[in-house]
């Protein structure tokens, strides 16, 4: 088996290699010189984040380039994709976007995880009249109030996964809900889209409680809720924290007493657990690789090349916006963001990997959300055999109505 | 009928203690003004600690100081010399890395009030240049004023000491074992510039070098176990049983 | 249910206390600020982890492997490294330190990324206890009573054997030791060696229950500080006590306040810093400089203001026409950081202070600025000196509160204190939280220059930064700047010519405020935002590397420092984690052999103050 490691350095050193400044090419395509579209992938490449996105990123849109390039073999131009690191810090993900439009002819930003490096980006979009596909980052407030006609929200927001878990679970029978949720505006987001299911579902939220970023020790939360006897306890927080509170609560036996909702966990999340702690953990993702014939077959494509990890719902997020945005490229025919995105409002989505969809004036694209339980070590037949699907949650249900998002753009 | 002496600085039963140790236990002093004055005693006596209550670096826990009938026991160390109380140091204290100039300088800006002076320049030091030089000559410095004050030999630094505290003229120095790690030749001449700078004004030394002490100074207090022992002149305590008993006997901390 | 979070708050506390023992034996016996010994705690939990994965050993023999691999590395790191910056101020041993970490940690994303690896709970621990008032997992029962025996019998052997009496001996008098014929340099390395050994042995105890990730000695480490830090540095069994104190206190904390429990710890740090400065359980230290004595630190060359002019014209020329050739946002972002950097250097260099919490100051004015402007929609200058203006007024409250204290106190106080104001900016809604604030609009200098423009934002900002560079050159050559030589060469005299020393370094602190405050204003404008990294102590971090790497003391230095390392960070950002490695081992290299920085060599080479 090919070293990761080895195949991570070569991608570095590529990416290092695209990063030096080209001569930008003409806005709308002109007559000589075959325009270039430039696609820089912005988000984590180092630090928490890295794996259920980082370079798998990279691989998604590479492939979604190949795949565009063999379905549209006549497009009158090509694709270059670069990527940068923005080290979750919002004034470097500002830097360097603003470089790459200003300078380094970019068109399109893709992922961008952190949802505050998002906002600082999505500023320099309008600025510069390019395109956002937003993965990574799951505020609702991209399609809210910060909606532009300039971002498309791909993969998630916390709407739409807390929505599906918490009415799943509620309806099956877990009607009483404890939180523990991290204390910012992403975990505090999460609990609310959760527990606005449970409560529409027929639920009630007991209890909760508020942990800071970055917390070592959960013992002290998970007492709490033990104590409060509530039937289910909602994760709402993310990476590196959600790991440890699952893993911890697995030691302190909450579970299968009371029933353990992931929300925003991951397949990489899970893999970092191990099936032992994690069986039975409920999640919501609109991606899992192992879903249909569909994903399964571009999901072998993918790890031929990628080997850190099987795909993350990240990575098929930028293999499907870019195929689309591609797409709407090619019939709009200008590099004109806003004309772009337009476009791809006006276009149906069909990647493969992602049920078809389409995409709302507000920015938000609507695809199926699948709820699915963790497996047991006994029920896995293979190292990524994670997830058994408990239910799916159909298009415009899964998502927050377009009307209390009080986008701009909406009329 | 007796004149009352001028007293420049007076304390008044001065404690201080440290845990369990009383070093200095209410000790009463009177310097009258103009004199040289001495404070001696056996290792453990408290004379170093009285010192430093008097520089106002230690603060002490009961008693009163007065200096001019006015009352400092709760001021801090820079303000006492803002008053008029120099101190010296034991192990010579200068600005080593400065030249010997800017060494005097610093105490004639000092009387400037030029300390938050931010946006004056540089250049505006150099009208104080003339009195530093003179200052210099004074303590017996006479090489090139752009010397590096670490360059000097320790006598020779003891002399910049001096020629630094004399810029602000004060009223009251406080000398700490001025002839500490001096050579003869040394203790010789910085005797002979404190003889002279003692003509204008008040001078309390603590110092080991008895001889010197015979020679300078006009009184001498005796402290042993943080007391009061003895004061008088050196003839009066040199001939005191206990004053010798204290030195000799088992007086030794 | 009080019971159970005290409970859990001893269980927490024992990692602490197992923690912080190691770095107080090497802090107290040898004098050295140990600032790797979170990546050694961390180094410790990767061991067992590898050792599992690799070589199928289990967790009961690496509780004794772990530490000896983590202890013999910490041998070769001190006598390889360490042992050259023993004589110099200990300042510089804690930048070492922390520069080594970094590398350290660098290195361990960079092979194993940030993902947390499992490692499983060993069979026999597994299961829990039910004690009525809470589940007790057998496992965490195990990590009490072994830091406990653990920590009682080093505890023992420090202070009651002969061994013991040796070491401290050692740390007193080293010279005298050595005449007895007890070779006091070994006597330190394995010394050192022990208390890494101890830090891995925490990291193997952590493996089941917390991550195994690289980040996992960053999270811990500013806590552990903390205790030594209240502890009192140089007492063992203080900072044996205080782990479990602070332990009990978060876990307090986690019941009644949770979202502040992990500021907790800071909080009792600045009270225990401000009403007893040698820490709970403290002796007076050997940190503290003597009076009379003067300081160690030897002065770069300096000069008079006119040698300064020439290089001032050759950079302000650059300047000027540097956006032709480089990207004016970098240029405007390297701008602001030298002024940050800047106002750090007048305090580091011209004034001995070294504050390791100075982004508050950049952050806090940013945050001021970012809001008048956005919300309250003031113009520019309005809104650049409102967040001035705060940033001054913090800096009169955190160096009133901490300037009286020496260095390294004073280094931790203003840790502590920067870090209370990220926590007040994470917590309070104008900020954004973790969104930040933003778009901040530019708007119309005096209603008529349109910042929006790069091209004059940039001059704008030229402009303020010659302005604030003037001014702190201005402050250093001046009857002020004497008065701060005077109290840098020698304290005490100067106290004695009648100098409120005191009152002096709070007014330099309180203009290194407001030049960083300055900084932090313009920052906002540049890319629109200001958000947490603003305010984070990695950003404290950042700008001592930059004044380090241009040279301490220096004029120039701190400008091509902070050109070096914003450029550095924007340009090697591809490279991802490796900038991370590179920046740790320049951090350490400044430290071991290029104390001068960059414009310090240049001075020295040209012969002529820089």
């Amino acid at each position: 088996m090919i070293d990761p490691h080895m195949i991570a350095r070569r991608r570095l050193l590529a990416g290092l290699m695209t990063v030096p400044a080209v001569a930008s090419a003409p806005r709308a395509f002109a007559q000589g010189a075959i325009p270039v579209y430039k696609l820089g992938i912005l988000s984590d490449f180092s630090n928490i984040f890295s794996t259920s996105g980082g370079l798998g990123l990279v691989e998604g849109t590479k492939l979604a380039v190949a795949d565009f390039m063999k379905e549209a073999p006549n497009a009158p131009f090509k694709v270059e994709v670069i990527y940068a690191d923005h080290q979750q810090k919002a004034d470097v993900g500002a830097a360097i976007a603003k470089q790459w439009f200003e300078r380094d002819g970019v068109d399109a930003v893709i992922d961008v995880v952190n949802s505050a490096v998002a906002f600082a980006v999505i500023e320099e979009t309008k600025r510069n009249n390019k395109t956002a596909l937003i993965g990574g980052a799951g505020s609702v407030r991209l399609t809210g109030d910060l909606c532009s006609p300039n971002t498309i929200h791909w993969t998630y927001d916390t709407y739409e996964v807390g929505n599906a878990v918490g009415s799943a679970i509620t309806k099956a029978g877990g009607k009483t809900w404890f939180f523990l949720t991290a204390d910012y505006a992403f975990g505090k987001d999460l609990e609310a889209g959760t527990a606005g299911a449970v409560e529409r579902a027929g639920g009630k939220v007991i209890g909760s409680v508020r942990h800071p970023l970055n917390t070592q020790d959960f013992s002290s939360f998970l007492l709490q809720a033990q104590r409060s006897g509530a039937d289910v306890i909602g994760f709402a927080n993310a990476g590196g924290d959600l790991v440890t509170s699952v893993k911890q609560a697995h030691e302190y036996g909450l579970a299968p007493k009371q029933r353990l909702a992931g929300i925003n966990a991951n397949i990489v999340d899970v893999k970092s657990l191990g099936l032992d702690v994690a069986a039975g953990l409920t999640l919501a993702e609109p991606f899992y690789w192992d879903l249909n014939d569909s994903t399964r077959s571009w999901t072998k494509r993918f790890i031929a090349t990628y080997k850190t990890s099987y795909p993350t719902l990240h990575h098929a997020g930028a293999y499907a916006a870019t195929l689309h945005y591609l797409r709407a490229a090619l019939v709009a025919k200008t590099r004109d963001g806003d004309r772009i995105v337009s476009q791809m409002k006006a276009m149906p989505t069909h990647d493969g990997v992602f049920s078809d969809g389409l995409i709302r004036a507000d920015g938000r694209v609507i695809h199926d959300v699948h709820v699915f339980k963790v497996k047991s070590p006994a029920e896995a037949k293979g190292e990524w055999d994670l997830y058994t699907l408990q239910n799916t949650i159909a298009g415009e249900a899964a998502f927050r109505p377009i009307a209390e998002g009080h986008c701009a753009l909406v009329k | 009928m007796t004149t009352q002496p001028d007293i420049v600085l007076e304390t008044r039963d001065l404690t201080k203690a440290f845990g369990g140790f009383t070093a200095v236990d209410k000790v009463n002093l009177r310097i009258r003004r103009g004199a040289v004055h001495a404070l001696i005693g056996p290792n453990g006596a408290g004379k170093t600690t009285c010192f430093h209550l008097l520089t106002k670096f230690i603060a002490a826990d009961s008693g009163q100081i007065l200096f001019n009938g006015r009352n400092i026991t709760a001021a801090r160390p820079h303000q006492v010399a803002n008053l008029g109380i120099v101190r010296s140091f034991q192990i010579s204290a200068i600005f080593p890395h400065l030249t010997i100039r800017e060494n005097v300088r610093l105490a004639l800006q000092r009387k400037q009030g030029w300390d938050y002076a931010i946006l004056k320049p540089e250049a505006a030091l150099a009208t104080l240049d003339d009195r530093a030089d003179e200052l210099l000559a004074a303590v017996g410095l006479t090489e090139d004023p752009s010397t590096i004050g670490a360059s000097l030999s320790y006598g020779r630094k003891r002399a910049l000491e001096i020629a630094t505290t004399l810029a602000l003229e004060p009223s009251l120095l406080l000398l700490d074992e001025p002839m500490a790690g001096l050579g003869r030749e040394d203790i010789a001449r910085i005797a002979e510039l404190i003889r002279t700078v003692s003509r204008d004004r008040t001078i309390i030394m603590v110092e080991h070098n008895i001889k010197v002490i015979a020679d300078l100074c006009d009184t001498i207090t005796v402290l042993r176990r943080g007391r009061v022992l003895a004061e008088g002149d050196y003839a009066t305590i040199s001939q005191n049983p206990e004053v010798v008993d204290a030195y000799l006997g088992g007086g030794h901390g | 249910m009080i019971y159970g979070q005290l409970l859990i708050g001893l269980i927490n506390g024992s990692f602490y206390a197992l923690l912080s023992l190691g770095l107080s034996i090497i802090l107290g016996l040898l004098n050295i600020i140990n600032f790797t010994h979170g990546a050694l705690y961390m180094m410790g939990a990767f061991a067992a982890w590898l050792l599992l994965a690799h070589a199928g050993i289990g967790y009961w023999p690496a509780l004794v492997l772990a530490p000896l691999i983590v202890g013999l590395f910490g041998m070769v790191l001190e006598r390889l490294l360490l042992s050259r910056v023993y004589r110099l101020e200990h300042l510089y041993g804690l930048l070492l330190t922390l520069g080594l970490a970094t590398v350290i940690e660098g290195l361990f994303l960079n092979e194993f990324s940030a993902i947390g690896r499992p490692y499983p709970i060993p069979r026999a621990l597994t299961g829990v206890w039910q004690l009525g008032f809470m589940t007790l997992p057998i496992y965490r029962a195990w990590v009490i009573a072994a830091s406990v025996t653990v920590c009682a019998a080093t505890w023992l052997v420090i202070e009651r054997t002969k061994l013991g009496a040796y070491l401290r001996a050692g740390t007193e008098n080293p010279a005298l030791v050595g005449v007895f014929g007890i070779n006091v340099p070994r006597m330190v390395t394995i010394t050192f060696g022990f208390g890494a050994a101890l830090a891995g042995l925490a990291g193997v105890l952590a493996a089941p229950i917390y991550q195994v990730t690289p980040l996992m000695g960053g999270n811990i480490i500013t806590v552990v500080f903390a205790v030594v830090v209240i502890g009192g540095m140089g007492s063992i069994a203080g900072s044996i006590l205080t782990g479990f104190i602070v332990g009990l206190i978060e876990g307090l904390t986690k019941s009644f306040y949770p979202e502040a429990s992990s500021l907790a710890v800071f909080i009792l740090m600045a009270v225990v810093l401000l009403i007893r400065p040698t820490g709970l359980f403290g002796r007076a230290t050997t940190l503290t400089s003597n009076a009379g004595a003067s300081s160690h630190a030897p002065p770069v060359l300096s000069g008079p203001a006119k040698a300064y002019l020439m290089p001032a014209l050759v950079m302000t020329t650059f300047l000027l026409v540097a956006p032709a050739m480089l990207y004016p946002a970098f240029l405007m972002k390297a701008l602001c950081f030298s002024l940050f950097a800047l106002s750090l250097n007048l305090l580091l260099g011209f004034v001995g202070l070294g504050s390791f919490g100075h982004a508050m100051f950049l952050g806090t004015a940013g945050y001021i600025t970012g809001y008048t402007a956005k919300a309250w929609g003031w113009p520019p200058e309005a809104a650049i000196a409102a967040g001035i203006g705060m940033s001054m007024l913090l800096g009169a409250v955190v160096g009133f509160l901490s300037i009286r204290r020496q260095k390294i106190y004073f280094a931790m106080i203003t840790l502590a204190l920067g870090e209370l104001v990220y926590f007040f900016f994470l917590q309070i809604p104008f900020s954004g939280g973790e969104d930040g604030l933003s778009p901040v609009p530019r708007g119309r200098l005096l209603g008529v220059l349109n910042l929006e423009n790069d091209i004059t934002l940039y001059y704008l900002i030229l402009a303020l930064f010659l302005a604030g560079f003037f001014l702190v050159f201005r402050a250093v050559h001046s009857p002020f700047g004497q008065a701060l030589k005077a109290i840098r060469e020698n304290e005490p005299r100067a106290i004695s010519l009648g100098y409120d020393t005191d009152r002096i370094k709070l007014v330099a602190f309180i203009l290194s405020a407001g030049v960083a405050g300055l900084a932090g204003a313009l920052k906002v404008f540049v890319f629109h935002i200001v958000s947490l990294p603003d305010v984070f102590h990695s950003t404290s971090g950042d700008v001592i590397l930059m004044v380090l790497a241009g040279g301490v003391g220096t004029i120039f230095g701190p400008v091509v420092g902070a050109f070096l390392i914003v450029g550095m960070q924007q340009y090697l950002a591809p490279l991802g984690t490796w900038v991370m490695v590179v920046e740790g081992a320049v951090f350490a290299l400044c430290v071991l052999s290029f104390r001068q920085g960059l414009v310090g060599q240049m001075a020295k080479i040209l012969g002529r103050p820089l």
